[in-house]
């Protein structure tokens, strides 16, 4: 009746895992190291890889309770980013209006690209709340 | 959610892939269903009634003090 390995789903899935963080490693490892086209090349061989694992796959590895748990950790993720661009960034912006806190080139970016995230998170949702 | 998966499986003798392969799901997906740790959606829920030949009401059993 079962046609694919119900022991084996654990171990796809932790393959799936594994291949992408490696996939990641190696990119930011190796472009660090300053050999960014191997990196790039190893992290296309590892997600190519992670996809035919996915694609070939007899059952299923992945549902709709994965899709709730990244629902819910996305959920979590924005809520920090909401928290920095609501809270903690325009904080930052006022001691720095004081004199106690200078911008430097990471903090501005991080706030930029925060904002940015938190900005395309409420455009995404005033879209989707039209055809929901 | 209470639910009466557990017993189902045993009588129709399945096991949770049998059962995760029949409603398209992993095994985990079942596993936490009968633990009581994941409520389905709708339609699985649906998938699973229509599996066992019964209504959603015979295999879920909603309690809102304990939800």
């Amino acid at each position: 009746m079962n046609a694919s390995n119900p022991h084996s789903e654990p171990r796809r899935r932790a393959a799936w895992a594994g291949l992408w963080i490696v996939g990641a490693v190696a990119l930011g490892g190796l472009t660090v190291l300053d050999h960014p086209l191997v990196g790039a090349g190893v992290y296309a061989v590892l997600a190519i890889a992670a996809l035919t694992m996915w694609a070939r796959y007899p059952g299923t590895l992945f549902d709709e309770r994965d899709a709730g748990i990244h629902r819910q950790a996305s959920g979590y993720t924005i809520g920090v980013l909401g928290i920095c661009s609501a809270v903690v960034f325009p904080l930052l912006t006022a001691l720095h209006g004081i004199g106690l806190f200078e911008w430097g080139a990471w903090s501005t970016a991080s706030a930029f690209i925060a904002a940015g995230i938190f900005a395309m998170y409420g455009v995404t949702t005033i879209v989707l709340s039209h055809n929901l | 959610m209470q639910n009466d998966l557990p017993t189902l499986r045993a009588a129709n003798d399945m096991s949770q892939g049998d059962l995760a392969e029949a409603v398209g799901v992993t095994r985990q997906t079942i596993n936490s269903i009968e633990r009581e740790r994941y409520n389905p959606s709708l339609e699985l829920a649906f998938e699973l009634a229509f599996y066992f030949d019964c209504t959603i009401e015979e295999i879920f059993h909603y309690d809102a003090d304990s939800e």
